[in-house]
């Protein structure tokens, strides 16, 4: 973190969130992952840390915490477990973020109360393909329409009691709606971030309409790409923590493992190893931190956003996958914490803006 | 096709039986942790599970390249039954038919290559990985037999194996020459298959310890002689590193084949994937190197068969298939997108198998210094 000036407050919030991280929270990683276990406990003691609502205004009872400290307690809990990071990132990032920027008073003060009281909220990642999507049918009718079928990756979905659902009907908008009885909820069977609660929704007749638009019609395109662009500060910032943790489990095992005689962090092909993770954490990190103060800064941040989660998030992929090579048969076993850092940064890089995505925004935005 | 109209005939057979048979079982494998009983006892009764063992041993009298493409193909839909096939081939029959007596042959491999008997290779320990000369497991000639203390561990089939060559060393001082095999039977005193590992991937292949305490080997099951444990495992990793590296293609070819029928399937707002020029790109490089890699397994197969020097083309088939493999299998998770992380597709799966491909019988660090042992001499 030294490569990052921060003020007096974030080094106290990085000072609290590593404690934590690292006393109550890494203990348990192995457990939230293995056990497809919603992490109910975690949740509550983070909710009583005041953090459920880390970027909600104080007026909610939230902790209005700047984008740069959101980042550095998404960073340092997604070091111990991604999952439990994944679930405060959706509640805030995705949940809390639009509610914050365009939600009427009424729905402000509904819905960021209670999120910051402790209540679980989805979002509904919008396929991209279209026969995922199609398996989701809208019927329409005057001023409001019924959603019927199947929606297969909902965050935080499992425990959610209210849901931000994304739909493109006549124009593509984001509802908000609380959980009914003709929703039924499946855990969606994921190779990694298995402890974040991810479900498949099953929906019958759930009506949307002017009532649950959190947005109106004539800010839409403007919603989603500001939704999209703070969520890839957010993203970048939990895959720096994986990278981390992959990168630092490696340099502990490289000194205490010994083969001919020797450790294996004598040997340069390690060294190399460690030495490119360590190469791509420290440029993931100028990017992420880059992006969050220009974010803070009220700066234009989109660029900087797409960069950082390209750059970090293929740096947690890599690192995941050297970090199993520097521990070899270890590795590849559940002994360890790092076959789950790879199954996770794998799983987190396309959640949303995939590094394809990413790289097509960079270029319009560098040919515009 | 570069291969004789023969070899291509074969790979239709083992396609069809991967295809109907195999690919149905491949994901409940995986996430019940099953062993593949039922898929090994059809694998016996196809002679593929000693293809290059002459036919007076049990074997189908084929070669190394028919064997290549068996793992190949059966990779291409599970990589848990063909890391079975890989280590059954290789590390249980391989090192007893070219090093065993007449005796051991007819008491050993023959039930072997007829798949009556699961085969295994204890050659890994807790402390000597990468450094396999660094053996701990020690045998003492005792009057007529061997008295074996240690513990073994990554044993592919270890739980299951009925017959299993393993390494020990009179005194772990002496290295490399201090080295032999042996043969143990399941359900010797004192040997017994210890904790099973719970992996990443493979997860329909067992893994598991093997634990010595006091076992007693009648002195007829040494392999080779004394001191030619290191000169056995040695051409054993040799061999098996054909059949991970044909196992490391045949997986990245899964990915691909799945990458192909998504992209070909699937539109984006109305536009077919195929279409979309950074998709071709995955695809086209993962295509191209998935060929290269191809050539390079098929050379050492070919010199093996040939009985010229293979160690280096070896080394460089599985460097360079599992290399590919992992970037295959990660940008076919790419192309299925979101839905590529989870089970609904067999990708994430294939990523998970592919990764030990880089680290099982050699790393690929490891192979890196072989090759260039090669290249550069001594």
């Amino acid at each position: 973190m030294a490569l990052i000036k921060l003020n007096k407050e974030q080094t106290l919030i990085l000072s609290e969130i590593r404690k934590f991280s690292q006393t109550e929270l890494e203990p348990l990683a192995v457990d939230i992952d293995r056990n497809d276990t919603f992490p109910v406990d975690v949740i509550k003691k983070l909710t009583d840390l005041g953090l459920s609502g880390i970027i909600i205004p104080e007026e909610y009872g939230g902790a209005a915490l700047d984008t740069t400290s959101f980042c550095i307690v998404l960073e340092e809990l997604a070091r111990a477990s991604a999952s439990v990071s994944m679930i405060l990132f959706t509640n805030n990032c995705l949940v809390a973020y639009p509610l914050i920027r365009y939600a009427s008073t009424e729905k402000k003060d509904t819905y960021l109360t209670r999120l910051c009281e402790g209540a679980i909220a989805g979002y509904c990642v919008e396929a991209k393909i279209d026969a995922h999507r199609e398996r989701l049918q809208a019927r329409t009718t005057e001023g409001e329409c019924a959603i019927s079928g199947e929606h297969g990756f909902v965050l935080n979905g499992e425990t959610a009691q209210f849901l931000i659902m994304p739909i493109s009907l006549s124009n593509r908008q984001l509802h908000v709606i609380d959980i009914q009885k003709n929703m039924t909820a499946a855990k969606q069977n994921t190779m990694g971030l298995r402890g974040a609660g991810v479900a498949r929704f099953a929906f019958s007749n759930v009506v949307l309409s002017d009532a649950t638009s959190l947005t109106d019609a004539a800010q839409t395109a403007e919603v989603f790409r500001v939704v999209h662009d703070y969520a890839n500060i957010g993203f970048a910032a939990m895959s720096l923590g994986l990278a981390v943790a992959a990168r630092d489990a490696s340099v502990a095992y490289a000194k205490e493992r010994q083969q001919f005689g020797r450790l294996i962090c004598e040997f340069p092909m390690v060294q190399e190893m460690l030495a490119d993770m360590s190469a791509g954490i420290d440029a993931a990190r100028y990017l992420v931190y880059g992006a969050a103060t220009s974010a803070d800064r009220g700066d234009d941040y989109a660029r900087a956003a797409h960069t950082a989660r390209l750059v970090s998030s293929n740096t947690a992929v890599f690192c995941g996958t050297k970090a199993v090579q520097v521990y070899g048969g270890y590795g590849y076993t559940k002994d360890y914490p790092v076959e789950r850092y790879l199954r996770d940064a794998k799983t987190l890089q396309l959640i949303m803006d995939t590094p394809q995505d990413l790289k097509l925004a960079i270029a319009k935005e560098l040919l515009k | 096709m570069i291969l004789d109209r023969q070899y291509e005939e074969f790979r239709e057979k083992v396609r069809a039986f991967a295809t109907n048979q195999v690919c149905p079982r491949a994901s409940e494998l995986d996430r019940k942790e099953e062993f593949p009983w039922d898929l090994i006892k059809q694998m016996a009764q196809m002679e593929l599970l000693a293809l290059y063992v002459p036919k007076k041993y049990g074997g189908a009298g084929r070669d190394v390249l028919t064997y290549a493409i068996a793992v190949e193909e059966v990779g291409r839909v599970c990589g848990s039954t063909g890391i079975f096939l890989a280590a059954h081939s290789s590390l249980g029959v391989f090192p007893i038919y070219v090093a065993g007596t007449e005796a051991q042959k007819q008491k050993y491999l023959i039930p072997l290559a007829r798949g009556e008997k699961i085969g295994s290779f204890g050659l890994t320990e807790p402390n000597a990985g990468s450094d396999a000369a660094g053996t701990q497991t020690t045998a003492v000639l005792v009057g007529d037999e061997y008295v074996v203390n240690g513990t073994k561990r990554f044993i592919t089939s270890g739980h299951v194996a009925d017959i299993i060559v393993f390494t020990a060393t009179k005194d772990p001082k002496l290295r490399y020459p201090g080295i032999s095999a042996f043969i143990v039977e399941k359900g010797t005193p004192g040997f017994s298959a210890g904790k099973k590992e719970d992996k990443l991937g493979l997860r329909g292949s067992i893994t598991s310890e093997l634990v010595f305490e006091d076992c007693r080997i009648p002195k007829e099951n040494l392999l080779g002689n004394e001191g030619d444990g290191f000169k056995v495992f040695m051409e054993t990793l040799d061999g098996g590193r054909i059949s991970i590296a044909a196992l490391a293609l045949g997986i990245a070819q899964g990915a691909l084949d799945s990458s192909i029928t998504f992209v070909q399937n699937n539109t984006v707002n109305g536009t077919p994937l195929k279409k979309a020029q950074l998709i071709q790109s995955m695809i086209a490089e993962m295509g191209t190197e998935i060929e290269a890699a191809r050539l390079l397994v098929y050379q050492a197969a070919m010199l093996k068969d040939r009985d010229q020097p293979f160690t280096k083309e070896a080394a460089m088939a599985k460097y360079y298939a599992s290399t590919v493999g992992m970037k295959a299998t990660d940008m076919a998770i790419s192309i299925h997108g979101l839905y590529g992380v989870t089970m609904e597709y067999p990708v994430e799966r294939f990523l998970r198998d592919e990764k030990l491909m880089e680290i099982g019988e050699g790393t690929s660090e490891v192979q890196k210094i072989v090759i260039a042992r090669k290249i550069l001499g001594k």
